[in-house]
């Protein structure tokens, strides 16, 4: 199949070329999608099937040191989801094991068999970027890549105290080109840093106050020099944010005066959800995401995920440590507390979502208000921050949850009420996603907000990344289980099983840089830290199936 | 990768049956024996790269036969803590920057590894003032040159750890006489943990694969437990020190591929993690495999696992000659080999070496072509 195909009479929908449910044919040639075939060609009739591009995860975890982490604190979570090698026609599927946190080579197969065709893993310390590298690699079906962190790092800190833009943008290329990274990622900007620095489990950085250790380093400071940097290197995703204190009620406050702070910068604001709380004067937690909309809804240049929370098994897996300690202390659950030397944490804790739990039935309504009262779709992701607010498995379930009114006035009413009293869910949203909103939130928007022209759209010359689903009643039941899957032209998936291994590319930027910032680092490292700075660097040749993108800058 | 068929180095031959062969005889020899087996054991794998470590599960996964590192008795205390509680921890440069405080129980990380203190403890300019404590579990000494000293009795090592846990947490303890262990006093238990519970950032140091005359499997699990309790106003991490190798490599690979690091049994064609039941050190020592794979030496497998080897068919991968395996096929040795190696905080590492013209296979070559010759016979 990976030749000439024309896939004939499907219902195509493909917001970023303005084609909404129109009956036409989509050619194949080598992998990408062309404009016409001549006749003669091999066809597949997918006449009464809907056909979007293959769909497009802006924020996930899968790849990494915690992520491994979070397999090996829980191997009793997966023990009875497991997957033995299956032979094929041609070739053969690894085994492994399922569960919140799927072992590398399921993960692959799993969000193909759910019409998934790209995957950004969007935390990655630059220590850990080699490991991260080394399971996408084991990663089949997607093309893949990650943002690596910075924003916490020493290196930076000095900088901001002593040097100027030039330095930092310096430093943000070479961070990114060293880890062979996609995008720059800040988590709980200076958060991670002055948490790291104190004994007490409850310390918190204001977003005007200076992380301990430098002179001025602030939050603000922080954002504002990378995001600045970023889009100074004209990198194709802009500064991908974890605002500071994640999950705490109150912190829409910090989550605006973020945004605020960005002055007109681009931005992907990531998982929205967790930083959109109020407290009520009794010291309650209340629902904040109209005022995160109104704010996105004005200004074009931020886009968020969601990071919805799905009620059942989820696993806590951060840089953000404050926020894993809280939910361990929170549940007396087994967790795992990671410092990395001069740029990080990692923090991980199991945990589980319940509707009838206050906090948990109102993270589940702010992150429906955000998607529901959002009036651009381009500008709002579906993600559940996987597997934070539960598996990207849910993701067809969370489709349902937006496209069907019925079905979610029948989970309204097994939430706690005292949660949804005061969301816009209690006014009785009757907002319904159409199927090219769908196609939006789940392909067409992540894909641009990640500066991938070939993904996410189904035009002459784009990836022939196509999912097609069997239309039915049952949305959830249409979207966990694709009729077929095609990944660069070939087809891997018949309904909903892998019927060919393929393995995608992984995606990173090129961002030129001097050698001076090389050697300051160097310096630094070697001063304070215990690797030397070329084991920072991933080699060419580690990545077999690498695909470059320029920075525009 | 190395060309197929061109020649080992002088005196490095690949033996089957005692005798020289070609490589391609001793592959096919090796895929014959792993074949016909009805339980292959895939173990070794300390000092290999997390390359052919990759191939390794591979194989393993092809055979439908168990893989375990051969470290992983060993390291079974660390681990079951691990998955009991979870850790507390941090890389050593954390250590390095931050630490006030240094404990080593029952360890001298030199001895373990060699100028681990130079490598990642080096004082850092402008860094805190830091106090080291020795730690004597019986004979398992921490570092000669330690600020202070304490000693324990091996037998009593939990109870004082416990004990220390209370003290942390501020409970009173009212013990009889003799409930701390030998030259411990309540007075002195108190100082111990006062100074742990005001730690603004100290590092317990202990050995994560000791020998077995050393083992105490609940060690792990008291520190790391302690550590925890601590937190209401410290920040006390546990470090595993682990010996020169690539142990934890082998952790992460069988992490990500299949979901769990150690003693995993592919026989139903899944992943079953069953330590303790289906590891290295038990199928070998209670007849639970009929053929071996051992990718690299033996060393770290226990006394009566390794004895076991003589008499097992074994297919031996580089490692010192080894006497006994039916097929033997040398290997570059670790330091000769490019690739990727984990410290024993986790942390990836790169081994850079150029390609010579004359080289033994790697581990990987040989084993990314045992798992063809597996594959052309069927499998899966």
């Amino acid at each position: 199949m990976s030749g000439r195909l024309r896939i004939r009479g499907g219902r195509v929908y493909d917001p970023a070329n303005g084609v909404d449910g129109e009956v036409r044919d989509l050619c194949i040639e080598d992998g990408r999608i062309v404009a016409a075939l001549p006749a003669g060609v091999p066809e597949l009739d997918a006449t009464g099937l809907v056909l979007m591009a293959g769909g497009v995860d802006i924020h996930c975890h899968i790849a990494g040191p915690k992520v491994s982490l979070a397999r090996r604190l829980s191997p009793e979570r997966r023990r009875r989801d497991v997957v033995a090698s299956r032979a094929l026609e041609d070739g053969y599927l690894r085994a492994g094991t399922g569960g919140l946190v799927p072992s590398s080579f399921v993960t692959g197969y799993r969000y193909g068999g759910m019409g998934y065709t790209t995957a950004f893993e969007a935390a990655v310390p630059p220590l850990g970027a080699r490991h991260a590298h080394q399971e996408l690699n084991d990663t089949p079906i997607i093309d893949k890549g990650f943002y690596v962190l910075i924003g916490n790092d020493d290196f930076l800190f000095r900088l901001l105290d002593t040097a100027g833009e030039d330095e930092v943008r310096e430093h943000v290329a070479r961070t990114a080109a060293d880890a062979r990274a996609y995008a720059l990622k800040v988590v709980s900007p200076g958060g991670i840093a002055a948490w790291k620095a104190s004994p007490r489990p409850d310390t918190r950085l204001g977003f005007d106050e200076t992380v301990p250790g430098t002179r001025a380093v602030t939050p603000r400071r922080i954002v504002s020099a990378v995001a600045s940097a970023v889009d100074a290197l004209g990198l194709p995703h802009p500064l991908h944010l974890h605002c500071n204190d994640l999950g705490m009620p109150g912190n829409a406050d910090v989550t605006l005066a973020t945004m605020r702070a960005l002055e007109g910068r681009r931005a992907h604001l990531a998982h929205l959800q967790f930083h959109s709380y109020g407290r009520a004067p009794d010291g309650r937690p209340t629902s904040r995401a109209r005022e995160l909309v109104e704010y996105l809804n004005e200004h074009p240049e931020l886009t968020c995920d969601v990071g919805q929370v799905m009620f059942g098994e989820a696993t806590a897996m951060t840089a953000d440590t404050r926020v894993a300690e809280l939910l361990h202390r929170l549940t007396g659950h087994k967790w795992i507390d990671l410092d990395v030397e001069l740029e990080s944490g990692c923090g991980i804790v199991p945990f589980e979502y319940r509707p009838k739990n206050y906090m948990h039935a109102l993270q589940w309504a702010a992150g429906l208000e955000l998607f529901l009262l959002a009036r651009d779709p381009w500008q709002v992701v579906l993600s559940t921050d996987h597997p934070n607010g539960g598996s990207f498995l849910a993701y067809p379930r969370l489709i349902r949850l937006l496209m069907d009114r019925a079905f979610r006035d029948e989970e309204l009413k097994r939430v706690n009420p005292a949660a949804l009293a005061g969301t816009a869910l209690a006014d009785g949203l009757a907002r319904e996603y159409t199927l090219s909103e769908i196609a939006i939130v789940t392909r067409a928007g992540p894909a641009r907000q990640l500066g991938l022209p070939r993904k996410g759209q189904l035009g002459a010359g784009a990836d022939a990344d196509i999912t097609i689903y069997a239309p039915q009643a049952d949305i959830e039941a249409m979207f966990a289980t694709p009729r077929y899957l095609f990944k660069g032209g070939e087809l891997v998936v018949e309904d909903g099983q892998i019927v060919r291994e393929v393995y995608g590319r992984t995606w990173q930027v090129a961002a030129p840089h001097g050698r001076e910032v090389e050697s300051a680092f160097a310096r630094f490292v070697a001063e304070r830290g215990t690797m030397p700075a070329d084991q920072y660097r991933v080699d060419e040749d580690e990545l077999p199936r690498a695909e470059i993108v320029a920075a525009a800058g | 990768m190395s060309t197929p068929g061109r020649p080992l180095p002088e005196g490095a031959s690949a033996r089957v049956d005692g005798a020289a062969a070609s490589l391609d005889q001793a592959l096919a020899a090796a895929a014959e024996l792993l074949l016909r087996a009805r339980r292959p054991l895939v173990t070794g794998m300390a000092e290999a790269t997390v390359e052919a470590q990759r191939a390794a599960v591979e194989l393993a996964e092809l055979l439908q036969g168990v893989i375990d590192p051969a470290g992983s008795a060993a390291h079974a205390g660390a681990a079951a803590a691990f998955r009991t509680m979870g850790e507390v921890t941090a890389t050593l440069g954390e250590a390095r920057a931050r630490a006030e405080l240094l404990v080593y129980w029952g360890v001298d990380p030199d001895a373990v590894y060699p100028d681990f203190h130079a490598h990642f403890l080096a004082p850092v300019a402008g860094g805190p003032v830091r106090r080291t404590l020795a730690v004597d579990v019986g004979a398992a000494r921490g570092p000669a040159g330690a600020d202070q000293r304490l000693a324990v009795d091996p037998d009593r090592e939990v109870e004082l750890l416990w004990a220390l846990r209370a003290a942390v947490r501020g409970r009173r303890l009212a013990p009889p006489p003799d409930a701390l262990p030998p030259g411990w006093s309540p007075a002195r238990l108190r100082e111990l943990a006062g100074r742990l519970a005001a730690c603004r950032y100290g590092v317990f140091f202990f050995e994560a694969e000791p020998p077995a005359d050393r083992r105490e499997p609940l060690r792990p699990l008291a520190l790391g437990a302690l550590a925890m309790d601590a937190r209401a106003g410290a920040r006390l991490r546990v470090l595993g020190v682990r010996p020169p190798g690539n142990a934890a490599g082998a952790e992460a690979v069988l992490t990500w591929q299949t979901g769990f690091p150690a003693a995993v049994d592919f026989a139903r064609g899944y992943p079953r993690f069953a330590p303790g039941e289906h590891d290295a050190a038990t199928l070998l020592a209670c007849a639970g495999t009929d053929a071996v794979l051992l990718v690299g030496g033996a060393g770290e497998l226990p006394p009566a696992a390794r004895a076991a080897l003589t008499r097992l068919p074994l297919v031996a991968i580089g490692g010192p000659a080894a006497a006994g395996a039916r097929v033997a096929i040398p290997t570059r040795v670790p330091e000769q080999t490019p690739g990727s190696c984990y410290r024993m905080d986790g942390l990836p590492l790169r081994r850079r070496i150029p390609e010579t013209e004359m080289s033994a296979p790697t581990d990987e070559d040989v084993l990314r072509r045992l798992s063809a010759l597996v594959r052309e016979a069927g499998r899966p």
